[in-house]
Parts: C-alpha cells; structure tokens; sequence
C-alpha cells in the first residue's frame, strides 16, 4: 500500500507529475504529519479499524438497501427474498459479521484506553465522544437487529415499545404512538440507514480530529515523569504509516468476515408474532437477557445507564497522573470485574432455556 | 490499494456466478414446522388467540422443513385445536419437540453451503494472506524508517 509520505520518494516521471497534481490540489501530504511509533501497534490501530469495518457496513448496508422494504408487511419476506439469492446471502452475512467484528474492535479499543488511561486530563473529550460512539453503535446494533422482522426482531420490537412506555416522555420518539402516518419500523429503518449512521461519522470527525489536536496518548509504561520522557524521546513516523497498518488490518478483517460468511451465513427466524416471546437477543445484548428475567423490564434502562454513565464519569473519578495499568491496580481491578459479569451473564443468557423467560414473563 | 483492487475484482467476478439460485419460486425457507410449532405454543402459552395459533399449525403441517418435530403430536395438536379443545392442543403441542430443548426459535433457516459460500471462502482467504503480507511488508518498511 503506497500512500502518500510526503516525499514521493521512487517516482518518477508521470507517476510524480501525477502525485504532485493531486497532492497540490488536495493536500495529501499533510497527512504526514508525525506520530510515535508506538501509535502502529495492533493495539493502538482498533480505532482505526473499527472505522475501516465501519465504513465496510455502510458499503454492504447500501447495497442491501436496494432491496430491503421496510413495510411492515413485506420487511420479512424481503429479507427471505435477500437470504435466497447467493448473493444477496453472501453481502447480508457479511453485513451481520461485520457488526459483529465492529463491536468487538469496539470494544477492544475501549479496554485498552481504560488499560492505558488515555481518559485522563488532556484527552477527557476524546473518551466522552468515544462514549457517545459506543452508544450510537449499540443504536445501529439494536435498530439493525429489529429490521429482518423474524420472530426475534419482533420481540427486540416489542421490548423497544416497552421501553417507550417506561421512559414516559423521554421515550416518546421510540414509541408507535409518535405518529400515525409512518411505522414505527420505517421510522427504525430511517435511524439505522440515516440518523444513527450521520450522527455517528459527525462524532467520528471530532474523535478524530480531537486525537489529532490532542496526539495519540503515551506509552503506558512507568511512572508519570517516565511516561512523559519515553514520549518526547519516542521514534516518530509518518501518519500515512498508521493509515496503512490500519488498511491492512481492515482488509484482514474484510478476509475474517468473508470466511464466517461462508462457514455460517447469516440466518432469518419465522415471521414474527407479536406478543410473545421465545427467542434470545445476538450475543452482544445477550448479558441483559438474564438481567430482565432476575429484575424485569426495568433492568434493560438501568443496566445500560449504568454502564454510560461509569464510562461518563470516569475521566473526573480518575484524575490522578498514574497511567500505568501496574500502578492503577483497583481502576483495573474494578474493569476486570465489569468485563467477568458481562461474561458470565453471558454465559448464563446463552444456556438459559428461553422458555422460563415465557413463562416468568407470562 | 492494489490489495484492495484485487479484493474488489476478485468479488466482481464472482458475483455472476452467485446469482439466484435459490430456493422455488413461493417458498418461504423461514417457515419451518418447528418455529412454528413453537410461536403456536408460545401462543397458547401467552393465552393468544387460538385461531392464531390454528394458522400457525396449518403453515407447520405444510412446511417444506418438517425436522425437529413428531409429526404425529404435531398432527395431533392440529386437530385438537381445529376442534378448539385449546387445553388439549396446548399439551399435545409440548410433546411435538422429541429433543424437549427446542424452546429455542431463533435461527431457524440459513442458506446451505453452495458456489457463493465456496467463492467466499476462497476470496476470505485470499484476502486474510493479502492483508498478512501487506502488514509484514510494513513492519519492515516501518523498521526502515525509524
């Protein structure tokens, strides 16, 4: 992959005429601008891939709107219609796992700011938009899981009503009861393929344009004054260099995608019926299913608030100058907790018989 | 980019030889008799209009896919429900899952394994070396820099 260093260094002739035409006209070289080298390390690139599986969604997401009718009547056999073609299987597989690989890079990026503490002072904006991204993302998540229309998406439908009701006025935009000319399901469609995608490239563009204002955050290794020398002293490389790794390892992610696709293709459940529940949420929301059976309905508003609302408050709990994981034991210690119950409620959701969800609900 | 390029032919040329080739014409693969079975049981459990859960029975006894259930329970609940013996339906309904686990919906029809799947495996593959080489090559590009 040759991107532009800012040197065109081994062109020649056209090929440098042509560099330097499109450089002068669209700036490429400025994106060359320094940064540490430690910033291409696989850990320091989920960012950057999360975006790059991102924009892989919004390539699949486009082409299966062209066939996708949000009506309620024909959403579910449009998806059949979608699953029968081979092709049209293939892209909506590679959509499905592709938001699957999304939210664990995601993820992954998350653990390893908190690991490293890039929350801290000055970069507290950078975590706070990076917290609005995790909930968008759980929006297009949500809102995409509701669109096939089969019986579980009938029942994340269901539970998103609900929700509507407990959050009284607060929940009147997710609620069949906002207007009666569109449904509420062409109402979800246009959050998941206009609304949460624009919101989420605007916070996108000032995450990323605060990491550049504010530079990558330090190696976390040492003391405060250690962590504040390695920086200074630190290689620098070209940021076209991070693009590149970033790239590549969106290309391996587009190959992982493509070989889950082709192992397990994406599946669609019966056409939903509506008031009854028998089926299990995808795995990334399947640590509230237990959740709502232990504590109710309620539970699917709280748990959640709980959890933005810890990530939200982070940067002001933790404001010591301590970045190294080794010498912020308890904030570790308390993520590892937070990361095992997310786990075995998990677990738990996944071996649980969904039929003592029915009965207890029932 | 030229990776990218390649991935990019590499799925152009396979798209003609993935068109449909799907399932007949009027067939819903979705449908099968055990999902729904279970929504008709789900149904009845949730004290639902059992004239729903008739019709839910009647698309069951005419699914393509009839595994998973004992087709004879499941012929059984049909006809006690036609003669709304509701209670009796519901019972019989709990027996037409032999494995007594298949409470579970869910998923219930993937695409078989055919060209397309094949095509991507290939193409995954390809993709994942691409990717592999393109960052070893950068590392020692990166070495060279620093």
């Amino acid at each position: 992959m040759d991107l532009p260093s800012g040197e065109p260094a081994g062109r020649t002739g056209t090929a440098r005429r042509t560099w330097e035409w499109i450089d002068q006209r669209f700036g490429l070289s400025a994106l060359a601008y320094p940064v540490p080298q430690h910033a291409n390390a696989l850990a320091y690139t989920l960012g950057g891939v999360t975006l790059g599986a991102f924009l892989l969604l919004v390539a699949t997401g486009i082409y299966l709107a062209q066939l996708y009718d949000p009506t309620p009547t024909a959403a579910h056999s449009s998806i059949v219609d979608i699953t029968e073609s081979s092709f049209g299987s293939l892209v909506r597989s590679l959509h499905f796992w592709l938001s699957s690989i999304f939210i664990v890079t995601l993820t992954l990026h998350l653990l390893r700011t908190f690991a490293t503490a890039a929350y801290k002072a000055p970069r507290e904006g950078i975590w706070l938009s990076g917290t609005v991204l995790f909930l968008l993302a759980g929006g297009l998540l949500f809102t995409g899981t509701i669109l096939k229309w089969d019986q579980e998406a009938q029942e994340a439908f269901g539970h998103n009503v609900e929700i509507a009701d407990l959050l009284g006025i607060f929940g009147f935009w997710f609620s069949p009861e906002f207007t009666d000319s569109v449904s509420l399901l062409i109402r979800t469609y246009v959050a998941h393929v206009s609304i949460l995608p624009l919101l989420l490239g605007g916070v996108v563009g000032v995450h990323l344009l605060l990491v550049k204002r504010l530079k990558i955050s330090p190696l976390a290794s040492g003391t405060p004054d250690e962590i504040d020398r390695r920086a200074r002293d630190e290689v620098q490389l070209p940021f076209t260099t991070h693009l590149a790794r970033i790239a590549y390892w969106t290309l391996l992610v587009l190959g992982i995608a493509l070989v889950l696709s082709a192992l397990r293709p994406a599946g669609i459940g019966p056409e939903g019926v509506e008031g009854i529940e028998i089926t299990k949420p995808p795995w990334y929301f399947l640590w509230l299913y237990p959740l709502e059976n232990w504590f109710g309905l309620d539970s699917l508003v709280v748990a959640p608030a709980l959890l933005v609302a810890g990530l939200v408050l982070l940067p002001f709990l933790d404001r010591s100058r301590e970045r190294d994981p080794r010498r912020r034991r308890s904030w570790i210690a308390l993520a590892v907790l937070v990361v095992l119950a997310w786990a075995v409620l998990t677990v738990y959701g996944y071996v649980t018989v969904p039929v003592s969800h029915v009965e207890e609900m029932g | 980019m030229r990776a990218l390029l390649l991935v990019v032919a590499a799925l152009a040329l396979a798209s003609p030889a993935l068109a449909d080739e799907g399932m007949p014409e009027g067939e819903n693969p979705a449908q099968t008799a055990q999902a729904l079975s279970l929504q008709a049981l789900a149904i009845l459990d949730w004290g639902l209009s059992h004239e729903e859960a008739l019709e839910k029975l009647d698309a069951a006894l005419e699914a393509e896919d009839k595994g998973g259930v004992d087709l004879r329970a499941l012929r059984a609940a049909h006809e006690a429900l036609e003669q709304e013996e509701v209670e009796k339906a519901h019972e019989l309904l709990h027996g037409v899952f032999p494995s007594g686990v298949s409470h579970l919906a869910g998923v219930t029809y993937r695409p078989a394994v055919g060209v397309g799947e094949i095509v991507a495996l290939i193409v995954g593959a390809l993709v994942i070396a691409l990717g592999a080489f393109g960052l070893m090559r950068r590392r020692r590009a990166e070495r060279a820099l620093a």
